[in-house]
């Protein structure tokens, strides 16, 4: 008879969202991982329908407390796409501004508070703050002025309220942009040693061979725009999304699980957006990359801590270069007018591409929503990663193995669902 | 904000969530009753803007919903030094929350003087959903404990300026 041992894990506070991993092993061989989510975006694409294109953008916002800007960004150009608005550039490079503060808060939190207790072993950030209080305190700052950035140009620093359809309801004033540039002019300096800090971990071996896909836009690390590519040729617009990805049911899963449509998988967020855009990093960030030997070649996932360093750096140099040469822009936002249309639109969520289609009728009603949010589309990479870590590890003791699990999935900054955060683990060996 | 008074009341939570809002409506109820000598503010439970938010603040009175094995609806005090605390999953947006906060707070010897909670317990933390019942009935008398406890803090600073 097959002996069976279920080993469970009441509670991972670090993974936000609320998942299970099922790890199943017969004899010594590991034979199956998966990992079983429950996220928030089906809800939010059914209370879109029937509501005004202007309310996308804040409605969507509330999918997420890490990453509202994501969403306001992905919904704003979705429905530019499908109305034809031409934005003009100054209103572009606010809204570079606005998500450098996101990937600065977002990253932050990950790295520091969340990532880094792993590496140094220790349960939580709390318990590394009692050893390594500068540098929490280095990661509560830098996130701070991630968040600072979000209050001077969103209005409020989680959730902004000021992103329209078109631009922003009101442009800040020079001297409200002013107040961010010490802090700015700190926090380059700050993501600078962090890189050096970040690559000085210790990082468990693994190799992984995923197609990575990001924006890869022609002069900038990518954003709001660009084609979607990928290192394995693929080069499509947004519009192009569902032909080329899907979404299927899992059995063990109540979230949708993304593919290719020719059947493989596929990686999004910052291993496949440095892979594809290192010759766009901030200058600053390029040699701070090169400097620690990170090459856009780097497939250990454990080592995205270090790539999530760098975005910081390049967010943090990108964003003081903004706010120093800040005019504000002639208007706000530009005209909007709504038509029977459909629109979509990606853009690079910290955890990678958040894709938005909207179907609108002639007033400007939406008639019918899609999110594909990041997580969805590396939870088969996750589970990959999980195999090819715990297949080789299955004769180290199940506490240290849980651990590395752990580690595995926070590689991902998963954002599983923003209502709890709970993951049980178990092994089934039989 | 720039700081007006020693006093902080922190309202936090999400008025989305149903009991989850508690801390705003209660941040909303004493700036409506024209509570003096403190400063309000209602905001997200993310523990680096609540640690920034208290930072260089003497008193804190954080008002919030709470989770215990108490009846839905009850109004109870909680100090720091109850703790360690963890943070309760099923009422945050995000993985550090007040209870982290207050933790890395110790850690870093970064808490208040006085740092008080004052909370109700919640039953319902669903997006969409209303506040219930029992947590809308008690937002008087959480909101009483509340204020009681920052006159009792001014009168304290008074005493000692007094004395001073």
């Amino acid at each position: 008879m097959a002996r069976t041992r279920t080993i469970r894990v009441d509670s991972l506070a670090r993974v936000e969202g609320e998942g299970a991993l099922t790890l199943e092993v017969r004899g010594d061989e590991l034979v199956d991982a998966r990992l079983e989510i429950f996220e928030p975006p089906r809800f939010f694409e059914a209370l879109l329908r029937g509501r005004s294109y202007e309310e996308a953008p804040d409605i969507t916002a509330r999918i997420c407390g890490i990453c509202p800007v994501a969403y306001q960004m992905s919904a704003v150009h979705a429905v530019e796409d499908a109305f034809g608005v031409e934005v003009p550039p100054e209103i572009g490079g606010l809204r570079r501004l606005l998500y450098c503060g996101e990937w600065i808060e977002s990253h932050a939190l990950h790295v520091f508070l969340l990532h880094a207790p792993d590496f140094l072993e220790f349960d939580d950030a709390i318990a590394m703050a009692k050893k390594h209080g500068d540098v929490v305190r280095r990661g509560l700052r830098l996130k701070k002025i991630g968040n600072r950035i979000l209050q001077v140009l969103g209005g409020r620093e989680v959730h902004p309220i000021n992103v329209r359809v078109g631009g922003f309801h009101r442009a800040p004033t020079r001297g409200e942009m002013a107040t961010l540039e010490d802090d700015l002019a700190w926090a380059v300096d700050a993501a600078r040693d962090t890189v050096e800090w970040a690559a000085s971990l210790p990082f468990p071996e693994l190799e992984r061979d995923e197609e990575l896909v990001a924006l890869r836009p022609e002069r900038e690390y990518p954003f709001c725009s660009g084609p979607i590519a990928s290192d394995r040729g693929l080069s499509i617009e947004s519009a192009s999304f569902l032909d080329e990805f899907v979404e299927d049911q899992v059995a063990h899963s109540t979230a949708l699980v993304a593919r290719r449509r020719s059947g493989g998988t596929y990686l999004v967020g910052p291993m496949a957006r440095f892979a594809l855009n290192a010759d766009h990093l901030s200058p600053g960030a390029r040699a701070a990359a090169a400097a620690v030997g990170l090459s856009p070649d780097e497939r250990n996932p454990f080592r995205s801590i270090v790539i999530r360093a760098v975005e910081i750096l390049h967010a943090c140099e990108e964003a003081l270069g903004r706010v120093r040469s800040y005019e504000p822009p002639a208007v706000a936002s530009a005209p909007v007018t709504p038509r029977e249309s459909v629109g979509h639109a990606c853009t690079e969520a910290p955890r990678g591409i958040l894709y938005h289609r909207y179907r609108f009728a002639a007033d400007g009603t939406i008639e019918e929503a899609r999110i594909v949010p990041p997580t969805s589309q590396n939870q088969h990479a996750i589970e990959r990663d999980l195999f090819a870590f715990a297949s080789t590890r299955l004769d180290v003791p199940e506490d240290e193995l849980r651990r590395g699990c752990e580690q595995t999935i926070r590689n991902y900054d998963p954002c599983i669902s923003c209502a709890t955060h709970f993951l049980d683990l178990r092994v089934n060996r039989s | 904000m720039t700081p007006r008074t020693n006093t902080l009341v922190l309202g936090l939570g999400s008025v989305e969530r149903a009991d989850d809002g508690v801390g705003p409506a209660l941040v909303a109820r004493l700036t409506a009753a024209g509570l003096r000598d403190a400063d309000l503010i209602a905001g997200p439970r993310d523990a680096a803007w609540i640690l920034d938010a208290w930072s260089g603040r003497p008193r804190v009175l954080v008002l919030d919903a709470v989770r215990s094995d108490r009846p839905v609806g009850r109004v109870m005090r909680v100090d720091p030094s109850e703790g360690p605390f963890v943070d309760a999953a099923g009422a945050s947006t995000h993985g550090l929350g007040l209870a982290s906060a207050i933790e890395l707070g110790r850690a870093l010897g970064d808490l208040p003087e006085r740092l008080v909670l004052v909370g109700i317990e919640g039953g319902c933390f669903e997006l969409g959903a209303e506040m219930s019942p029992p947590v809308r009935d008690a937002l008087p008398e959480a909101a009483d404990r509340a204020r009681r406890i920052v006159e009792e803090w001014t009168a304290d600073e008074r005493r000692e300026v007094a004395r001073a």
